[in-house]
């Protein structure tokens, strides 16, 4: 019977398209001080740390070796993740597990990535098969369109709908001094005419390149109870991965098999039937404005092809039913390394009633996901309710 | 059947932040003056500098010059350097501790036959006469006689 774990606090960088003020290392430290401030311990309360980060983007080898002095891993017990835009979640499950087995009962998870160091759409572009399929594909961004042609096609969306996404993450942007891409005058027609990079992803509709960490301190539940006043308690993890021929991606951001499974598996955990209903907010990995859209179908928001009309009705902004990304999402901030920790830790925040400006009132459930490779999902559920 | 094999090249190009303590670390050396940091806590002097401490879980702000003069801990002489290395051969890579700091350097051993490295025991820094601002201001290592 795995033991009850919680998250007592977290930790954000400001996340810029640049950091040339800081280091890796140092960079990391500021997400890590704050965390360990947010909960009033010490690095020497840290029983374990799990780190991530995409290494290829960077172009360095072992980061955490050479960042250790930054980090606290000096001698600690450590492992190191490297799942591509899941690396956030799956670092914060690894965390989960780590203190659900018994082994440890404070355990510290950090992402990070400086995504202005490397050239991260040629390191994607390593993604691809090597024999078959990487004569062909570059980047991130040509295989995503093709998923959302399709997405249009199969449900009948449109690029208005999409855009709204865009608008509602850089607006919600605003609420949230650590995110990258803040803009509060952001209109439908802004996006629409931004620049196309491949039909029908157009430059506001992607999400951008940042240079970021986070830090997210895990905690059994007697530890939890004493250091937090109130602690987000992970009520249910999931993953699910399948296989990575892009040739095989057409259909994967309107009925993306991995988030189907993976969401369904938490929400069965978690006892939630209605997710619209029972959960109060969430927080997904939505690359680009389109894959919102699909994701609210996948998860089961919505029915299959309600993805534009969710959007339509305001569900999802701020005010609405169900509030996705009030911090601003993926669309207005991207350390990869560090991103789905972010959506772990906004979660978090909006459970624990500190999310500030961006907070929701009244949140008791809320829901976080990692999306990465092509085709990986990571899913966690966190309550207020332990 | 024949053995396919499919060849690829890929280019990425990389640029490093230095942040804030190897900034000053890297100017010191342009001016030929090597800085290191000491731990207010555990008094270790970190040299390339660290401004924070890992161990002790706290920042560093205390500054110190150390002299361009220390110890040869080890070395090893590296018979066919690869293209990232500079090209001489055979390369002599030294592990150097300058006088008070705690930490090792690695840099290249010169002005002396590998056959006799052996027996050297101090070394000193010897400058380039146009610095720049990187660990190769100092051109190498040389025994101090």
């Amino acid at each position: 019977m795995p033991r009850r774990v919680a998250i007592i606090s977290t930790g954000q960088t400001k996340h810029r398209a640049k950091r040339r003020d800081v280091n890796v290392r140092e960079l990391i430290t500021e997400a890590v001080t704050r965390a360990l401030e947010e909960a009033d311990i010490r690095m020497k309360d840290i029983d374990a740390v799990v780190i991530g980060n995409m290494e290829p983007f960077e172009g360095f080898l072992f980061p955490e070796l050479w960042a250790v002095e930054g980090w606290g891993g000096y001698l600690k017990p450590s492992v190191k993740f490297n799942t591509g835009g899941t690396v956030g979640t799956t670092t914060a499950i690894a965390a989960y597990y780590y203190v659900a087995s018994g082994i440890y009962d404070v355990v510290l998870a950090i992402g990070f990535e400086k995504q202005s160091e490397g050239h991260t759409q040629t390191a994607i572009t390593t993604v691809g098969d090597p024999i078959w399929e990487r004569a062909i594909m570059a980047g991130a961004v040509g295989n995503f369109a093709v998923m959302a042609s399709t997405y249009i096609h199969d449900s009948g969306v449109t690029e208005e709908q999409a855009a709204k996404v865009a608008v509602k993450a850089r607006r919600n942007a605003c609420n949230n001094e650590y995110a990258h891409l803040q803009m509060p005058d952001i209109t439908v027609e802004d996006v629409l005419k931004s620049r196309m990079l491949a039909y029908p992803v157009k430059l506001l509709d992607m999400c951008p390149q940042s240079d970021g960490a986070c830090a997210v301190v895990f905690a059994e539940e007697s530890r939890a109870k004493q250091l937090a006043p109130r602690p987000a308690w992970i009520k249910a993890v999931a993953t699910a991965h399948e296989q990575q021929y892009m040739g095989d991606s057409p259909k994967r951001l309107a009925a993306m098999r991995s988030q189907v499974a993976a969401s369904r598996r938490a929400y069965a955990y978690a006892g939630i039937t209605n997710p619209r209903k029972e959960l109060d907010v969430a927080e997904i990995y939505e690359v680009a404005s389109f894959a919102e859209l699909a994701m609210y179908e996948n998860l089961g928001f919505c029915e299959r092809g309600e993805g534009g009309k969710l959007i339509d009705a305001g569900v999802t902004e701020m005010t609405g039913e169900l509030p996705v990304n009030p911090s601003g999402g993926v669309l207005s901030t991207n350390p990869i390394g560090a991103t789905a920790l972010i959506r772990v830790a906004e979660a978090a925040l909006q459970v624990m009633g500190k999310a500030g400006k961006r907070q929701i009132d009244g949140v008791r459930t809320a829901l976080a996901t990692g999306y990465g490779g092509n085709a990986w999902t990571d899913v966690m559920i966190l309550s207020r309710d332990l | 059947m024949d053995e396919w094999v499919v060849h690829q090249r890929i280019k990425i190009p990389f640029m490093y932040t230095a942040g804030r303590a190897l900034t000053r670390f890297l100017e010191g050396l342009a001016r030929g003056e090597i800085w290191a940091t000491r731990c207010a806590s555990c008094g270790r002097v970190y040299l390339p500098p660290l401004n924070f401490c890992g161990r002790c879980w706290r920042g560093i702000d205390r500054w110190c010059q150390l002299p361009p003069l220390g110890e040869l801990i080890s070395y090893t002489i590296i018979q066919r350097p690869l293209p990232e290395h500079p090209d001489r051969s055979p390369l002599i890579l030294g592990l150097i501790r300058l006088d008070g700091a705690d930490t090792n350097l690695v840099h290249l051993i010169g002005d002396v036959d590998p056959s006799e490295v052996e027996r050297v025991t101090r070394v000193r820094a010897v400058w380039r006469d146009e610095r720049p601002a990187s660990i190769l201001a100092i051109s190498h290592f040389a025994p101090l006689t």
